[in-house]
């Protein structure tokens, strides 16, 4: 009975949103069971943007290796999440530039090939959002950072049949405070973050 | 010139260090916010530091973004008559990059851009309406062999004298919308979205 006055109040209203209610993952954090949860490295991902000398933005990306999230939607603030990310393996829009980053320039990856975030605090918010407080250690320099996070979606996936979430969260940093501070401020020391992040329940 | 390139910022981010170890104020930046610094003429695409960003929702469980890189192009303006600018930019389907390789590799090929039949994707522009230190640029892109018209919103993001090589720069942003299957790429439609919004960060130095 419900779900016929869903659907029909759903043809009503536009395509997209029709299309959004056959999604998998639906914003009701409900949906989501208690328990630990994988990293999906294949869809977790941080995009970083700086300045370019007043010119322009810059961005590149880092993808996930691992990691994992323990969450209980009746007690959000008792999450825990924490990411790794392969360093050596950074994702940019010049070959030459990517040399650069992975270099002692920058994040040495030789030295140090992984970058690890691990929460400390969840503050749920309003909307589905939370804050999420926690240290991230590049080149082995631990720095806290917080998030501001909002859930993206929920559900049941069809393509790996297990429950699925994801939420998409932004911050900031400083790089001069892990290290790798070279060319700032002609290249801005502040450095922007989104992040994507997939869940797989184990 | 892309090695000059990487000395130009060292050697510039040195002549600015030294400069903020005596002065009271922070360094300038080469590049600010100030459309008088915006001189006429024509700019070529700046292909190191020239990006679209992508994004899909994927199964409705979370975003997922990538990036082109590597284009070329030029832009025409006169700042006394910004409406009578022109821009176009040719972007290599070869330098597309996320952060799943596999991925990369599905993108590339016959499901998706089929790189190695339409190795370029194309934007000129039309027209250009000018507002203040915004634009809406309309023109037309193709992709994957197909043309349609786009509309940009765009903004301008900085313009200044480039250090060590002396030549003008500018920077814009510009975002819009596409549905990939209007381009023969609805592959995992809905389940991956069909609309992609992309953000361009554009910068051009002077020829």
């Amino acid at each position: 009975m419900r779900r016929a006055f869903i659907a029909l109040s759903l043809t009503l209203a536009a395509a997209p949103a029709l299309v959004m209610a056959q999604m998998p993952g639906q914003a009701n954090p409900k949906l989501i069971t208690a328990g630990t949860y994988e990293v999906d490295p294949a869809h977790t991902q941080v995009t970083w943007q700086v300045n370019h000398m007043g010119f322009s933005m810059l961005q590149g990306q880092f993808g996930a290796s691992g990691g994992s999230i323990t969450i209980d939607p009746a007690k959000p603030a008792a999450s825990k999440v924490e990411v790794t990310f392969a360093m050596d393996k950074l994702s940019v829009t010049s070959e030459q530039f990517a040399n650069h980053l992975k270099g002692k320039d920058f994040f040495d990856v030789a030295t140090f090939p992984t970058a690890k975030f691990v929460s400390t605090s969840v503050k749920p918010g309003a909307n589905n959002t939370a804050t999420i407080m926690g240290n991230l250690t590049i080149k082995d320099i631990t720095k806290p950072v917080t998030l501001q996070a909002r859930l993206v979606g929920a559900g049941a996936n069809p393509m790996n049949k297990q429950m699925n979430f994801g939420f998409h969260a932004t911050g900031k940093v400083k790089r001069s405070d892990f290290g790798a501070g070279m060319a700032a401020p002609v290249v801005s020391d502040d450095v922007d973050l989104v992040i994507n992040a997939a869940f797989v329940k184990k | 010139m892309r090695a000059l390139r990487v000395c130009r910022v060292v050697a510039a981010s040195f002549t600015l260090s030294g400069a903020a170890a005596t002065a009271q104020a922070p360094p300038a930046l080469p590049g600010t916010m100030d459309v008088a610094r915006v001189t006429g003429g024509t700019y070529a695409v700046d292909s190191g530091h020239t990006q679209i960003v992508f994004t899909v929702n994927h199964l409705g469980f979370n975003s997922y973004w990538g990036m082109f890189g590597g284009a070329t192009g030029t832009l025409t303006l006169d700042p006394a008559k910004p409406g009578t600018a022109s821009v176009e930019i040719t972007v290599p389907m070869s330098g597309i990059t996320t952060t799943s390789p596999e991925l990369n590799a599905h993108l590339a090929g016959a499901d998706f851009f089929d790189a190695a039949k339409f190795p370029a994707a194309s934007f000129k522009s039309t027209a250009v309406k000018v507002s203040g230190t915004s634009a809406t640029i309309t023109g037309n892109l193709t992709l994957k062999g197909v043309t349609r018209p786009v509309t940009f919103d765009a903004k301008f993001t900085g313009a200044g004298k480039v250090p060590m090589i002396e030549t003008q720069a500018i920077g814009f942003e510009a975002t819009t919308s596409i549905r990939r299957s209007d381009f023969g790429m609805g592959y995992g439609v809905p389940m991956v979205s069909d609309v992609v919004p992309l953000r361009i960060t554009a910068a051009f130095e002077k020829k």
